[in-house]
């Protein structure tokens, strides 16, 4: 009998082991506070329209070296992360361009903080926009999907025109994103 | 804050020496505009990515939203407790203490040379 209980309860042991062995398929992604993914997350396909990823990994892939030599980067591009998301930083020697990836946010999520100019680049809608007054800044807004979207920003230098900086930067940029689908 | 008042002063009493004639030669000169040119290039890229935070930050009503709002409008446009409106204002500093360091240093050119042709019309050296 006593051996019978001892069965028993290895019987259930294995079992137990087994169940807890057994992977739960799922989809793990991490969460910003307000329960939408971060940047940091690829777009996946379910998330947002057709189209291969964005470089959420390397946003300096997004510029190439011929790009830089164009914009007179005065150092190698550093990556960063500005509030979550890839960010490529370039010194220049007319200001300061970023390249930031926002895998989860398209052009109508843009903050509009002043003055948008509807334009195009290439193959995509883009949004100008300016963020104060002093005109030393400037954001042209690519949109990839209908989620996502790749911001190119620019702080100028005093007395450098901001926003032809940086729609310049933008053109170099467009080339290497995926096709507009959004 | 008062360590960039302290800058703006400073920067301040040099626009003032160099409009008086103040000068500096190359290799002293050209040691400020490194430190100062290393110091406007961070500045300036850390004002970039400020601008590129609210674009990144939950907007819309969400609770993480609402909870953010008056924080970045605070960050972006406070006068005494804005990180913005502080760092232009430092970058603005700089560039103008970056260009009376350039006229001090052609002031002092202009002076040697002054110097030297005074110098050799005297017969002193030729």
């Amino acid at each position: 009998m006593k051996r019978l209980v001892v069965l028993a309860g290895m019987a259930a042991v294995l079992v137990g082991v087994a169940a807890c062995n057994s992977p739960t398929p799922g989809n793990p992604t991490s969460t910003s506070g307000n329960g939408q993914p971060s940047d940091s997350q690829p777009a996946s396909p379910s998330s947002s329209m057709a189209g291969p990823a964005l470089p959420v990994n390397d946003p300096c892939s997004l510029i190439s070296s011929s790009d830089l030599e164009q914009l007179g980067a005065s150092s190698p591009p550093s990556k960063d992360k500005v509030g979550g998301a890839p960010d490529c930083s370039i010194d220049t020697s007319s200001g300061n361009i970023g390249v930031t990836v926002l895998a989860h946010r398209g052009l109508a999520q843009l903050n509009v903080q002043g003055p948008v100019t509807d334009r195009k680049v290439g193959s995509h809608q883009v949004k100008q926009m300016q963020y104060t007054s002093d005109s030393s800044d400037c954001l042209v807004a690519i949109g990839v999907t209908s989620s996502s979207r790749v911001d190119v920003s620019f702080e100028a230098n005093g007395g450098v025109d901001a926003c032809s900086n940086a729609f310049k930067a933008a053109q170099l940029v467009e080339p290497h994103l995926p096709a507009s689908s959004g | 804050m008062g360590a960039f008042q302290g800058i703006s002063a400073a920067v301040g009493q040099l626009t003032a020496a160099s409009n008086a004639g103040f000068t500096v030669s190359d290799e002293g000169g050209q040691a400020l505009l490194n430190a100062i040119d290393t110091l406007h290039t961070k500045v300036v890229g850390h004002l970039r990515k400020a601008g590129e935070l609210t674009q990144v930050l939950p907007l819309g009503s969400s609770p993480a939203a609402n909870t953010y709002k008056p924080f970045l409008s605070t960050i972006a446009s406070d006068p005494v407790q804005g990180a913005v409106p502080v760092l232009k204002q430092l970058k603005q500093d700089l560039e103008t203490a970056h260009d009376a360091i350039q006229k001090n240093m052609a002031s002092y050119q202009q002076t040697e040379q002054r110097n030297a042709s005074s110098v050799k019309s005297q017969g002193i050296w030729t």
